[in-house]
């Protein structure tokens, strides 16, 4: 079964932005990075108490999101195509200022074959 | 104009040591900001985190605190002419603290290479050219020749063991702060007895060649 559909259903679905890293390098003094941001649609959910217990300590104390969406969400990883390792998308959700903002996704659900992504992010306060 | 040494920071140690392990471990000098030696010997604690490497390639971490040592504790302090003050007689004074600071220096080591890179690095302190090293970026920094050993410490992550070997070494900084003091043209005396009153009544003026470096006596005193 591909839920896609059901991901991109407008009665529960919305726009999202994703700042995305195209991949930066390991510079002197340290790590730099090259961000875009690209539109999103799919469903944001606030975490559950067992999801969010499932997060490091420090990333619980203001909350997380849970997304479902068609288009992949990536966390860290080492090589992001031709540009090199890339950090976390940072998710843009209702505008980037409190009590909304931005949200820094920790974990990725690759459920390819069923037709979505099921992603947690975790609100960076202060950014 | 001061010209004494800007404390240092975090970001200051952090490149230095990025660049001395860069060039210990025999790596090309990077020669621009890509450089792919940068890659090989990292900076911990950014900001949003850092891409990891593979289990294969040789990479090093390295991190820079300050840590209490008894050592901090002792200041010393002089007043000094204020070169900026081009007033005469002058209208500011410096007043010079100077103390040690002590960083340390963590070092992570990945990698098949990583204990070899190790001891290459940790040996490497022991030498002139780390000295030499630090004198040419202009940094008050010099090593504490108290390093630990090396250890090996293999961890599990993500379905494997990582070989890792860690260690750290301690530099001193000689740090000099200055602050501007305001300085007294002039200050009336007034003394009294309770019996007879008012009984002298003088001022005490800046004195004017021969102030300075430390000396509040000598002449120009006067009532």
């Amino acid at each position: 079964m591909r839920l896609h559909s059901v991901v991109n259903n407008p009665m529960l679905a919305e726009a999202f932005q994703v700042q995305r890293s195209q991949g930066g390098y390991y510079g002197a003094g340290g790590w730099s990075d090259n961000y875009t941001t690209l539109n999103y649609f799919g469903i944001v959910s606030i975490a559950d108490a067992k999801t969010v217990d499932a997060l490091p300590e420090a990333d619980r104390i203001h909350g997380a999101i849970v997304i479902n969406s068609e288009l992949p969400l990536y966390v860290t990883r080492l090589s992001a195509g031709d540009g090199g390792p890339a950090t976390s998308d940072i998710i843009v959700y209702q505008g980037d200022s409190a009590p909304w903002g931005k949200y820094r996704v920790v974990n990725e659900g690759k459920y390819k074959s069923r037709g979505f992504w099921h992603t947690i992010a975790v609100w960076m306060t202060g950014a | 104009m001061s010209t004494y040494p800007v404390p240092l920071v975090p970001n200051n140690v952090q490149s230095a040591m990025q660049l001395a392990s860069i060039s210990v471990l025999g790596l090309p000098a990077p020669t621009s900001e890509k450089d792919p030696a940068y890659s090989a010997v990292r900076v911990g604690w950014q900001q949003l985190g850092q891409p990891s490497q593979f289990i294969n390639n040789d990479v090093a971490y390295l991190r820079c605190i300050t840590v209490d040592d008894s050592v901090n504790r002792q200041r010393d302090q002089q007043t000094v002419s204020n070169p900026a003050d081009m007033n005469d007689p002058p209208q500011s004074d410096l007043q010079v603290w100077t103390y040690m600071r002590v960083w340390q220096t963590f070092w992570e080591f990945y990698g098949p290479n990583g204990f070899d890179h190790a001891r290459a690095i940790h040996s490497a302190l022991f030498t002139q050219s780390i000295h030499d090293t630090f004198a040419a970026l202009n940094l008050n920094l010099y090593w504490i020749p108290d390093s630990s050993c090396p250890r090996r410490v293999p961890y599990y992550e993500d379905g494997q063991w990582w070989e890792r070997v860690d260690f750290e070494a301690r530099f001193n900084e000689l740090v000099t702060e200055t602050t501007v003091i305001p300085l007294a043209a002039s200050v009336e005396i007034q003394l009294y007895e309770s019996q007879a009153g008012e009984v002298d009544d003088f001022v005490v003026v800046m004195p004017g060649e021969g102030y300075g470096e430390g000396e509040y006596g000598g002449g120009g005193y006067g009532s």
